[in-house]
């Protein structure tokens, strides 16, 4: 087994590797959680690269080796790492065959429900605190509390911006005694407008809606990719004869030739980010009530890049 | 490279980071130290709050005896990363 240690050395030499070759990228994600003081139990690395520098990038991954292993393209699922599907919103996958646990790198070219660019947002090798706690508001219940610690980290290095990820009702109500909210926040997080936070349950039903209607959202960009998936991965099958142990760039010759008939380029977009916003927002109404919609998020901002 | 809307959550101007007195740090730490408890627990509580190199090794440490163990950590092949 590789110990942890050694694996968060790997990534982060990857990545320091590729922005002194000028390309833009940074950890983010359960080792940038890690890094910023908030635990997560991952071994495996997210990193996000500029679309536009993805043949550079690839050309790095596909030479790196770890434990005398170079990586492949994870099983037959992954798109291929090039520009015009990296700015679509797909993520693609690597892995080293380590023994007895493979060894995992995801890489997204647009970092989901970002509000901002974050090449922008750099920490050295780590994506900054708001691009982490925006890809922390996902369908998985065990990621708010990461997104909570980050913006109230924020707010105690004193980064107002903070405000806009905290998900914890105690937490809302004790940031205020020490950071004020700025008026350009409300209309970004209108749950923000309900300070002092002092009607709990209301504070409570509208963070739930704030949380449901994310969720939900990541729920139908994952079901949008995993649609057009089902026929890649047939292909992708066939095309490789089902040889796994393909070069990357032997694999990568394949894949673009199966993304190109199979894997849409702006699938999110195609779908319409209008729509899905609508139909998270229906969630939304559905599962919790109607009145608490107008708390949500408009979340038209959160489609940087696409 | 494509052009981009206009950001409304990117950092203003107006708001440039504000340094805070040590004693709002010490409000802040007590305030957050007990948010981890009551979100992750005791353990990663404390680990949390331990000085970054020592963190680090303890976040190493927990995870390598989880692999150990047979936990596996790594996700799943989905196409998709959440």
């Amino acid at each position: 087994m590789i110990p942890y240690a050694e694996l968060e050395k790997f990534f982060c030499d990857l990545v320091s590797q590729a922005q002194s070759r000028g390309i833009p990228c940074a950890i983010t994600s359960g080792m940038a959680c890690v890094h910023f003081g908030v635990a997560a139990t991952t071994k495996d690395c997210d990193v996000l690269c500029l679309a536009e520098k993805s043949d550079e990038f690839r050309a790095l991954v596909s030479e790196t080796s770890l434990h005398g292993l170079l990586p492949n393209y994870r099983g037959n699922i992954s798109p291929p790492l090039d520009a015009r599907w990296m700015r679509g919103g797909w993520t693609s996958h690597f892995t080293w065959k380590t023994k007895p646990e493979e060894t995992c790198l995801d890489i997204f070219g647009i970092a989901p429900r970002g509000s901002s660019a974050w090449e922008q947002q750099l920490q050295g090798i780590y994506a900054r605190y708001n691009v982490v706690a925006e890809m922390k508001r996902t369908n998985r219940e065990k990621d708010w509390p990461f997104a909570t610690s980050l913006g109230a980290q924020m707010l105690m290095e004193g980064d107002v911006q903070g405000w806009l990820h905290i998900y914890d009702a105690d937490i809302l109500k004790q940031a205020l005694r020490k950071s004020a909210i700025p008026e350009r926040l409300l209309p970004l997080r209108p749950i923000l407008k309900l300070a002092p936070f002092d009607d709990r349950m209301l504070v409570r039903r509208a963070l739930m809606a704030e949380r449901t209607f994310w969720s939900a959202l990541d729920e139908i960009r994952v079901r949008i990719f995993q649609h057009h998936l089902r026929p890649y991965v047939s292909a992708v099958r066939k095309a490789s004869a089902g040889r796994r142990d393909l070069s990357v760039s032997d694999s990568h010759q394949i894949r673009l030739a199966c993304a190109e008939q199979h894997l849409p380029q702006l699938p999110l977009r195609d779908y319409g980010l209008k729509q899905m916003l609508a139909e998270a927002r229906e969630t939304v109404g559905m599962t919790i009530a109607p009145d608490v919609l107008q708390w949500l998020p408009a979340a038209e901002g959160n489609f940087y890049g696409l | 490279m494509k052009a981009t809307p206009a950001a409304p959550n990117a950092p203003s101007a107006s708001d440039s980071p504000k340094t805070l007195s040590p004693a709002e740090k010490r409000w802040w730490r007590k305030v957050m130290r007990d948010f981890h408890v009551r979100a992750f627990g005791e353990e990663l509580a404390r680990i949390n709050f331990l000085p970054e190199k020592q963190r680090k090794a303890a976040v190493a440490e927990m995870i390598d005896y989880a692999r150990s163990k047979g936990v596996k950590l790594g996700k799943p092949a989905l196409g998709v990363t959440r």
